[in-house]
């Protein structure tokens, strides 16, 4: 008595514990032997259903995998049925999917297809007994044959051949004969079946029917390639070739490519093997009907209570490269047809692309432009700067005559004050009793000598004053000096200045404007001159100097026994506007630096050692 | 016959054309020209200059300018007219210039008629000037010759005092007043009181050396 109450109770301590862990473990852990669901999916054959196989499998496999149960596993398997065939050889297939699915428990089978769901029903016993069973594609005319009770629902499909045929009667106008091709296996006699019984019903009067079933593929094939005018070709199946099973997908399109009329086809996995179209069921939501009914019946519904789904719905699909092929214009089709195999125009393809690389190219275009733009404007306003810069130093050149201007008066009067007593001497020498020829010539001579003399005082004078636009030339630096010393010499001497030049000849020339340099060299010039009148005390002198100076440059030197310049006023010297001159504008050495710069050289400002500042004009010579 | 016999003109510009063409003016109006390019020049070799004369100076030249020798030649005491000619004018210049008794101041370019002109009237000034100190000159070496009672009672005369007075002044009788007063207007060769006056009065110029003014006193 003791013993089996302590197993009793040893028992129920077992079981809560298992409920604990249950609760505790809503989800069965990896090592532990899981409840799964196992389906199969079966076909009948192999060949032209190959595709439709495949979508009919992927569209059952999405829903099991989209659905929330973890615990189903799908096998795919094709019976590869023999057409002809006794019953000891169907037995020993069964006998041998028996063997193979024995282990795996298999929960639910789903029969694709008339012949499939034929032979399972006939086996079932032996292969899947007492398993329930969801058919997948089984034809909706065949329901009424079912044993329902039998625990057996599914998927029944109605394919739209009258539509099919009737939207080829829309698609060619003038049709009057209609050639049916089917193979000898099971579904293509039933599909034959089918078909001449819709078209007694609904189309015997319009058209005239062209049998093209069972025959050898040679003979079908020399068959469609000469049919006559305003035919269509209904394609319905061709499992084999009398007997000889057939790669159904290459026999349609082997057909198609020698029909000289068009096919039509009801099943959209035959799209893109030569149909031109037709009314299409869908094969995916075949499959996918079915794995929802497969989850009904694993939830725990029972088969037999589950009613079958019938999928009749078509649509019009069509292939864009056939209706091409037989000039049948995209716009005669239904309302909502879809067309496939669309060849999208390079345009239709690339759009993004194109649009893309036009965008680049045009905002490269754009930005090409708007720094030509740049370009320009800055070559404009550095032409402006350049023409101001002329001007300017024009302007400079002008203030300084105008400040030599006495001196330079002086200079012009000279000559004129002795053409004037010439001319005077020559008038008394020729009223002369004698006249006094000789002489009245030589003062004639002299009144010429004066002349040119003053002619080349307001040469130098409109030289400077004339603004031109610069005309770059070899410019003898020594001779640029002279020429200044000229201009400032009747001012040198006004101002009480010695001026002392020292200029080496045969210097190699500079490239550049000889007005604006000697600009430079007056500038330079005339503050040195500034710079000792502000002497006391002797020595006012202004030593002028030219000469080599290094590889490829030459210089000239102004150098000046003024004040000096402290080092402070050396760094602003350059500057506009500076200026240690209680009159001056402080822009003669900063258009001279300018113009200095301009012909690649430099200006600097150095003190002497004993006394004054000198000025270094640096400017690169031409190259040999 | 020629106003200008024995006048010289000296002509300092340091431009070589401007002097070619002045001796060349100069020389054609019968004025005989000697010509220096610098104040210096002048200085140096200019000693030999005749009474009568000018001097036509520029005012612009390196070294000494016109001005400069100017004054310097008014320290040497040598009283030549001067005109001067210059290329380019300042009033404080001209001002100068003619302070300092400058005949004329032409600009250039002038014309040659009137440096002509100008040339002729200061020689005319020179040799007025040169006869003055000519007569000057005559008139000391008479007063010189006047003894140290005849200068005393020359200088009373002219002061206007009877022969009366001046006996007084001199403590002296009147006749002998009346013999030296003779000998005055005999060594002075005055041929009246009003003559004699005018002489002292020439005397008293500063034209006259001051040794001999001082005698006077």
């Amino acid at each position: 008595m003791r013993a089996p109450l302590t197993a009793g109770i040893l028992a129920r301590a077992a079981f809560s514990c298992l409920l604990v862990l249950c609760i505790f473990t809503p989800h069965a852990r990896a090592d532990q032997p899981m409840d799964i669901k196992k389906v199969l999916i079966l076909f009948s054959l192999e060949g032209w259903s190959a595709p439709a196989n495949r979508v009919i499998y992927n569209g059952a496999k999405t829903v099991f995998d989209q659905s929330p149960r973890q615990d189903i596993v799908l096998f795919g398997d094709n019976l590869d049925l023999p057409f002809v065939t006794g019953e000891a050889e169907n037995r020993s297939l069964a006998e041998f999917f028996q063997k193979k699915y024995a282990r795996e428990n298999i929960h639910v089978v789903v029969p694709v297809g008339l012949a499939a769901l034929g032979f399972v029903l006939r086996y079932r016993d032996m292969m899947f007994p007492g398993r329930p069973i969801v058919f997948c594609g089984y034809p909706v005319y065949e329901l009424h044959r079912l044993d329902r009770a039998s625990d057996i629902t599914g998927v029944a499909v109605g394919v739209d051949i009258a539509g099919t045929i009737g939207l080829a009667w829309d698609l060619q106008p003038g049709l009057r004969r209609l050639a049916v091709v089917a193979g000898t296996g099971p579904l293509d006699r039933y599909l034959t079946s089918l078909t001449r019984e819709i078209f007694q019903k609904d189309f015997q009067r319009q058209l005239e029917w062209i049998d093209l079933t069972g025959l050898h593929m040679h003979e079908l094939l020399e068959r469609v390639s000469s049919l006559p005018d305003s035919t269509a070709v209904l394609y319905l199946n061709i499992q084999d070739d009398s007997g000889r099973k057939v790669a159904t997908a290459e026999a349609m399109q082997q057909v198609s490519k020698l029909a000289n009329a068009p096919l039509y086809n009801f099943w959209d996995t035959a799209l893109g093997y030569g149909s031109v179209g037709g009314r299409m069921t869908a094969m995916d939501a075949y499959g996918r009907q079915a794995a929802a009914i497969v989850l009904r019946v694993l939830s725990g519904e029972k088969a037999a209570s589950i009613k079958p789904v019938v999928m009749r719905d078509s649509q019009a699909m069509f292939d864009w490269r056939e209706l091409k092929r037989w000039k049948i214009d995209e716009s005669a089709l239904p309302p909502g047809s879809i067309v496939r195999f669309k060849e999208t125009s390079f345009w239709e393809n690339y759009r993004w692309w194109v649009v893309g690389v036009f965008l680049f190219i045009g905002l490269q275009t754009l930005l090409i432009a708007q720094l030509l733009n740049n370009l320009n404007k800055r070559k404009r306003s550095e032409e402006e700067i350049s023409s101001l810069r002329q001007q300017l130093a024009h302007v400079s050149r002008v203030s300084t005559v105008g400040e030599l201007g006495q001196n330079l008066a002086h200079e012009i009067n000279q000559p004129l004050a002795a053409i004037m007593a010439n001319a005077e001497a020559a008038r008394q020498l020729l009223a002369g009793e004698p006249p006094d020829l000789k002489e009245a010539s030589e003062a004639l001579d002299d009144i010429v000598a004066d002349n040119k003399r003053a002619q080349e005082v307001i040469r130098r004078i409109r030289n400077l004053v004339k603004n031109t636009p610069s005309v770059p030339t070899r410019v003898d630096l020594s001779r640029v000096a002279a020429d200044a010393m000229k201009v400032v010499q009747a001012d040198a001497a006004a101002k009480r200045v010695a001026i002392q030049l020292d200029l080496e000849p045969g210097l190699p020339p500079v490239h550049g404007d000889e007005v604006q340099l000697q600009q430079v060299a007056l500038n330079l010039l005339a503050n040195a001159m500034e710079a000792v009148s502000q002497n006391q005390f002797p020595p006012r002198l202004v030593r002028v100097k030219t000469g080599r100076d290094g590889e490829g440059s030459i210089s000239l030197w102004v150098s000046d026994t003024g004040a000096g310049v402290d080092r402070q006023a050396a760094e602003r010297l350059f500057e506009p506007f500076f200026t240690t001159k209680p009159q001056g504008l402080g822009l003669g050495l900063s258009i001279s630096r300018t113009i200095v710069e301009a012909h690649g050289g430099s200006l600097l400002v150095a003190s002497n050692i004993d006394k004054g500042a000198r000025f270094c004009c640096r400017l690169p010579v031409v190259a040999a | 016959m020629n106003p200008e016999s024995g006048a010289e003109v000296f002509v300092v510009d340091d431009d070589p054309s401007v002097q070619r063409a002045l001796r060349r003016l100069l020389t054609t109006n019968g004025l005989p020209a000697r010509v220096f390019c610098s104040a210096k020049e002048f200085l140096e070799q200019g000693a030999s200059v005749p009474a009568v004369g000018c001097l036509v100076l520029d005012v612009q030249m390196p070294g000494l300018s016109g001005l400069d020798l100017q004054a310097e030649l008014q320290q040497r005491g040598m009283r030549l007219p001067i005109v001067f000619i210059t290329g380019q004018a300042t009033v404080p210049m001209s001002v100068q210039a003619m302070k300092q008794g400058a005949v004329d101041f032409l600009q250039k370019p002038f014309d040659g008629q009137t440096l002509i002109a100008t040339i002729r009237k200061a020689i005319a000034r020179s040799r007025e000037q040169a006869a003055a100190a000519h007569e000057c000159q005559d008139l000391e070496q008479r007063f010189e010759s006047l003894s140290l009672r005849e200068r005393e009672v020359l200088r009373l005369v002219v002061k206007g005092l009877l022969n009366k007075q001046i006996a007084f002044e001199l403590g002296i009788v009147e006749k002998t007043v009346k013999v030296h007063r003779a000998r005055v207007m005999d060594k002075m060769q005055a041929d009246s009181l009003a003559e004699l006056v005018r002489m002292a009065e020439t005397l008293r110029l500063p034209l006259c050396s001051s040794s001999v003014i001082s005698s006077l006193e």
